[in-house]
């Protein structure tokens, strides 16, 4: 079992992700937006095993997030947990953004509408597994 | 005429005439002069020698006055005789015994000793106040004796005066002659020369005005003039034909100048066309309006000073001149306008390797870009909003049929589920592959270059696709004759894109039998065969193949085999197009199957 943390803005996209992961036997907290993910966060404990962030999200994006975490001096403690990022934008649209956030530590990048949520749960669950050993 | 011709040649012909003139007439005074002055001295001689003969006896002299006196009345004394004297030898003196110049008598003359001593007669010509005087001096003899001498003087005046004279009559008449001389030669001249070189002159003077039908219509004489004034008549007429000519050329070049430039001028963009020092040949309006400028500050180094902090047009310029080749410049901004800059060398025939300037074009493509950028992000846009629910179908059924299959009694509804599934799952590829075709048909899409083995590449595909063709019980292998590796250096995911696409449509097409894969190495080119047995392609329906949301049943709608979206090929077209390949159906037969062929360069530039 795994806890996850996911910023999705879509209530009908984040149940669906939702209901994949508990059904899946996983922990799932949801965020609506940018500036949520990064108040809730703070509240949960222990500290999630990945973070999955929506690129396009309303206050602040998918990108401004990982800035955050990454950068931020208060928000160090969560700069080494997995974070990926979802999106259902055209990958040439948002290429220039997804490289930025893989160079500040996003591990992957999925487009949602690609995958079943069990194909997503899957390999959220291989990279959390890589990631703990 | 200050320098008429005609005055200049009389006056040297009147300058030789007259010289010739003055030698004749002095040849023919100092002749005349010759000619007196020896009748002169034969004169003074015939004197002499008649004195001579008076003289009998030396006796004679010493009554002088009666033995002049004797002379005088004795003989003949010629006229001009202006003086006598007698000398005689005495005592080694010659003393004048007899003279009719009175001053002379009694005294000693040794003047005429010379004579005396050589014997010998002499002549000479003595200036005297009253005029020359030619004095001839002759040995006395007296009784066959040399005992002095005699001295005739006689005047020279009269050989003199006429002299004068004949020479005045002779200028009077050489004068004559000259005058004549001078107007005959004037009439010549003008006769022979000047005339028809006058009407050569007016009709030159009449075709430089323009008249090119003028000729010289005189009659034309066989000398110089007269070739001269034929060679004249000869070159006017080819004068007028090249005349001609050159009118009409000139007048196709006007015609063609004003068509190009009211052609600028009616371009919506800026044209320049500057020569290579920069200095603006020709120009249109649209450059102060696209640039903002006003129309009579258009220059180069204007130019160049508004656009300097995005680029160097003169050195862009001078780049284009020295490569010969087209620059262009897709995207400059100038205030809130974007422009697109061409840059175009000016190469001139016959070989189009000489430069003489270069043309700049200025695009105003704001509105353009605008509308590009507003179309980009409406396809985003919509391609997002579209996926987002297509998600959650997609999501909620595939949960569905996961995890509460088992509580469905009903199969029926449990089909109605997963066929929502595989509606969801079709929906969301076109999505996509309208946006990929968008994107390719905007020319938006780059490709990479990375170096991989195609041969691996087929095999990775075949693996990817085997179960499916092994769930309809299709063979799917590739040619084993082709075992070793093509290195190619394209964009491997578009090739693998191409590849799927093709073996996954030859494997929907085929019921029977199966799919044969074959690669080789043509002329630079990777190239790939996909063989199937399938149902194969009519050929009414072969040319459109390629278009979009073309498949290969018979109709619109009634397509046999209704799987994909129909936006395969044409984007596989779209793609193997965009990286320098081609693709087409290389032979298809209904019943028997379809052979698609595909080429990559070995190398995508």
């Amino acid at each position: 079992m795994a806890k996850i943390f996911m910023a999705e803005d879509d209530a009908l996209v984040a149940r669906m992700y939702e209901n994949a992961f508990k059904l899946s036997g996983h922990e799932i907290n949801l965020a609506v937006d940018g500036e949520d993910a990064l108040e809730k966060l703070k509240t949960i404990f222990p500290r999630p095993d990945i973070i999955l962030l929506d690129m396009m999200m309303p206050k602040l994006s998918g990108l401004d997030v990982i800035k955050k975490i990454k950068l931020e001096e208060g928000l160090k403690e969560f700069a080494n947990i997995p974070i990926v990022i979802t999106t259902n934008l055209p990958k040439l649209t948002i290429a220039e953004d997804v490289e930025k956030a893989i160079q500040l530590g996003a591990i992957e990048y999925f487009l949602k509408s690609a995958l079943d949520p069990l194909e997503f749960v899957k390999k959220i669950e291989e990279i959390i597994s890589k990631q703990r050993k | 005429m200050k320098n008429s011709l005609i005055l200049k040649i009389s006056v040297f012909l009147s300058f030789i005439f007259i010289i010739l003139l003055v030698s004749l007439s002095y040849l023919n005074l100092d002749n005349q002069k010759k000619e007196l002055s020896k009748s002169f001295l034969e004169r003074a001689q015939a004197t002499s020698y008649s004195l001579q003969a008076c003289i009998s006896g030396k006796e004679d002299f010493k009554d002088k006055e009666r033995f002049l006196n004797s002379i005088y009345k004795s003989m003949w004394l010629d006229k001009d005789v202006t003086e006598i004297s007698f000398s005689l030898f005495e005592n080694g003196k010659l003393n004048t015994v007899i003279s009719s110049n009175r001053e002379r008598l009694g005294k000693e003359n040794s003047a005429n000793l010379k004579v005396f001593n050589d014997e010998k007669f002499s002549s000479e010509t003595v200036r005297t106040p009253v005029g020359n005087v030619l004095v001839v001096i002759s040995p006395l003899y007296i009784s066959g004796q040399l005992e002095g001498t005699i001295e005739v003087n006689l005047s020279l005046r009269e050989v003199e005066q006429g002299i004068t004279s004949s020479a005045m009559r002779l200028f009077a008449y050489y004068f004559v002659i000259l005058i004549c001389f001078i107007v005959l030669n004037y009439l010549f001249l003008r006769w022979q020369i000047i005339s028809p070189i006058l009407n050569l002159k007016s009709a030159a003077t009449e075709i430089g005005k323009g008249n090119y039908s003028f000729r010289v219509k005189d009659k034309i004489k066989e000398d110089e003039i007269g070739e001269l004034a034929t060679a004249f008549n000869n070159m006017a007429i080819n004068l007028k034909t090249t005349h001609g000519e050159l009118q009409t050329k000139v007048r196709e070049i006007t015609e063609e100048q004003a068509r190009l430039i009211a052609s600028i001028n009616s371009l919506s963009f800026g044209f320049i066309v500057a020569d290579t020092r920069h200095t603006v040949v020709l120009k249109n309006t649209a450059v102060s309006v696209v640039l903002e400028i006003p129309e009579d500050s258009v220059s180069v180094e204007k130019i160049t000073e508004i656009l300097k902090t995005r680029v160097d047009v003169k050195v862009l310029a001078e780049q284009c001149m020295r490569e010969k080749k087209i620059i262009e410049l897709k995207e400059v901004s100038n205030k809130d306008k974007i422009l697109r800059v061409l840059f175009a060398p000016i190469l001139i025939a016959p070989n189009y390797g000489e430069v003489i300037g270069y043309v700049i074009l200025f695009e105003d493509v704001t509105e353009a870009k605008l509308l590009e950028r507003t179309r980009e992000e409406f396809f985003s846009i919509a391609s997002h909003e579209l996926r987002t629910p297509l998600t959650v179908i997609r999501g909620n059924a595939s949960l569905i049929e996961d995890f509460y299959m088992k509580k469905i009694k009903d199969n029926t509804v449990g089909k109605m589920v997963s066929d929502i599934h595989e509606a969801s799952i079709r929906l969301i590829k076109i999505v996509g592959d309208f946006l990929e075709i968008s994107r390719l048909e905007q020319k938006k899409v780059k490709f990479e270059k990375k170096e991989f083995d195609g041969v691996g590449l087929i095999h990775e595909v075949i693996d990817e696709l085997k179960e499916v063709a092994l769930e309809k019980g299709l063979y799917l292998r590739f040619d084993e004759r082709e075992k070793c590796e093509i290195p190619i250096t394209a964009d491997r995911d578009r090739v693998k894109q191409v590849l799927f696409n093709l073996i996954t449509n030859a494997v929907n097409y085929t019921d029977t039998g199966g799919i044969v894969v074959s690669a080789r190495k043509e002329g630079g080119f990777f190239s790939v065969m996909i063989k199937d047995t399938g149902i194969g392609i009519l050929r009414e329906n072969q040319v459109l193949l390629f278009r979009k949301f073309q498949q290969a049943g018979k109709e619109l709608f009634t397509r046999g085999v209704t799987r994909g979206t129909g936006l395969g090929l044409y984007i596989s077209k779209l793609l193997v197009e965009g990286m320098g390949g081609t693709i087409e159906l290389v032979e298809s037969h209904p019943g028997s199957g379809s052979t698609f062929g595909f080429t990559v360069p070995l190398s995508v530039i």
